[in-house]
């Protein structure tokens, strides 16, 4: 499963906005949430791979479409590749109380691959062989059903928004995504 | 916000991931064209039973299907007459191709793997790529009489391990510099059958998924570089379109989700708007 969790600085109203604006944050996506291994044991970790992001979301009616972009990206220790997401997210606002939504909606989840080509010299049995980095790009998409929750933090111009992204949820690829986001209201 | 930013960066990702591809000068190599990639199994001299064998093939397949970011898909598909020497002949027929790829059993490891001590290393695999894509590949077992990294001597986890990796060469991928991951080369400390986020991302690399299926291509690599050679001048055998690479196509669709979203909205509240004063009247009266 994969879940994305963000931290976001978003609008707060005590129902969804009838003007649009936007906010702008800082959020955390933890990709594929207690599928990976993180010890040599094979041990599987619960949080999954955890990716910074920059967030960006216009709140418009009862609607709170936001990508957030992974800019750092991933990379290996000898630069060999770089991994990167963009999820695209369109959830629908349903009012909890003051300034404290329910979202429910659907994300799209793109990690873009991009390698360093070239050829690295690594253990192989008893001695060494040369293998080679990817040289191309390659870009996985990913559409996932959202569940997550808004609500105020600091102020009235702060929220923290916790979306739950899950991807093919009755199959066994299935994988839970979790962006947790603070963001500022413009 | 400030104060949030030493949180954020100590949660910073500090990776270890380094997937690479099997083999010297691969670095554009695609996977195997065909979908799904069947396993065919030649249980000859196998030091284990066949079900025991077959069971440790289907739970590595497993894995490899388990991944969420990627579209492969690989099953058993049985048993097989073919032979290693039929496999792995300089000028491996047509047919032998077709049917493959193949998982074998040794009973003369090391002369088979090309020199692989009997004592240490339970299996290897290979493929071939004539055109940048896999075409042919096979796995070898060790059943070496007396030797110590013989498969039966390997308990039903470690041979599922050891059967995950081997099966992860033959779909392309080379050894990781990453500790965790099952393509790492030494899999003594290993006791959970699992792939780490290198492993995810290296088989996803190379067969991406792409939803909704067939509305933007197949996910397949796009070429980069400075070389700038376009995908047909390297690709003379069967294949899926290219993605751009890019996400442009992922855009469209997500505003089209946008526009639909904005429209049911909008005609939900006038919905509202025009049934909520006949609710409202006979209250107010």
């Amino acid at each position: 499963m994969t879940v994305i969790v963000g931290l976001s600085v978003l609008p707060f109203s005590s129902t969804a906005s009838a003007s649009p604006f936007f906010s702008m944050g800082l959020g955390v996506i933890f990709d594929q949430m207690g599928r990976s291994a993180n010890k040599n044991t094979g041990e599987k970790g619960l949080l999954g791979t955890i990716h910074p992001a920059l967030t960006v979301n216009l709140e418009w009616e009862s609607l709170k479409p936001g990508i957030a972009y992974t800019l750092l990206g991933k990379t290996g220790p000898d630069g060999s590749y770089k991994r990167r997401m963009l999820v695209l997210s369109v959830p629908y606002l349903f009012s909890l109380g003051e300034r404290t939504f329910l979202k429910v909606g659907a994300s799209y989840l793109l990690t873009f691959f991009s390698g360093a080509s070239g050829d690295v010299t690594l253990n192989n049995g008893e001695g060494t062989a040369v293998f080679s980095r990817p040289g191309q790009s390659s870009v996985a998409r990913n559409l996932a059903v959202d569940l997550g929750i808004s609500m105020p933090i600091i102020d009235q111009t702060i929220a923290l928004d916790l979306d739950f992204h899950c991807v093919a949820p009755a199959s066994s690829r299935r994988s839970l995504s979790t962006l947790v986001q603070l963001a500022y209201q413009f | 916000m400030i104060r949030y930013l030493p949180v954020l960066l100590a949660i910073l990702p500090v990776s270890a991931s380094a997937f690479t591809i099997s083999g010297s000068g691969n670095s554009d190599l695609r996977g195997w064209a065909a979908d799904p990639v069947s396993f065919k199994l030649n249980p000859a001299g196998c030091s284990i039973d066949q079900a025991t064998l077959e069971q440790a093939i289907r739970d590595a397949l497993s894995l490899w299907n388990g991944v969420p970011t990627s579209r492969l898909s690989v099953e058993y598909g049985g048993t097989t007459t073919v032979s290693l020497a039929q496999a792995s002949a300089d000028s491996v027929s047509d047919e032998v191709v077709a049917q493959g790829p193949y998982i074998f059993c040794s009973t003369n490891f090391t002369a088979d793997s090309g020199g692989a001590p009997a004592d240490s290393v339970p299996g290897v695999g290979t493929f071939s790529s004539p055109a940048g894509q896999i075409v042919h590949g096979y796995l070898i077992l060790n059943s070496t009489s007396g030797g110590a990294a013989n498969i039966a001597e390997l308990s039903t986890t470690t041979l599922s391990i050891i059967m995950a990796h081997e099966l992860g060469h033959v779909l392309g991928l080379g050894h990781t510099s990453d500790t965790t991951a099952l393509m790492y080369y030494d899999a003594s400390a290993r006791t959970k059958l699992s792939l780490s986020q290198d492993d995810m991302d290296g088989i996803s690399y190379l067969y991406p998924r792409s939803e909704p299926s067939g509305a933007f291509g197949c996910g397949t690599l796009a070429a980069v570089g400075a070389a700038g050679k376009q995908w047909s001048d390297r690709n003379s055998g069967p294949r899926n379109p290219p993605s751009t690479g890019s996400g442009g196509a992922a855009a469209v669709s997500f505003f089209v989700m946008l526009a639909i979203l904005f429209l049911a909205t909008s005609i939900l509240k006038r919905s509202a708007k025009r049934t909520l004063p006949n609710r409202l009247s006979p209250i107010g009266q």
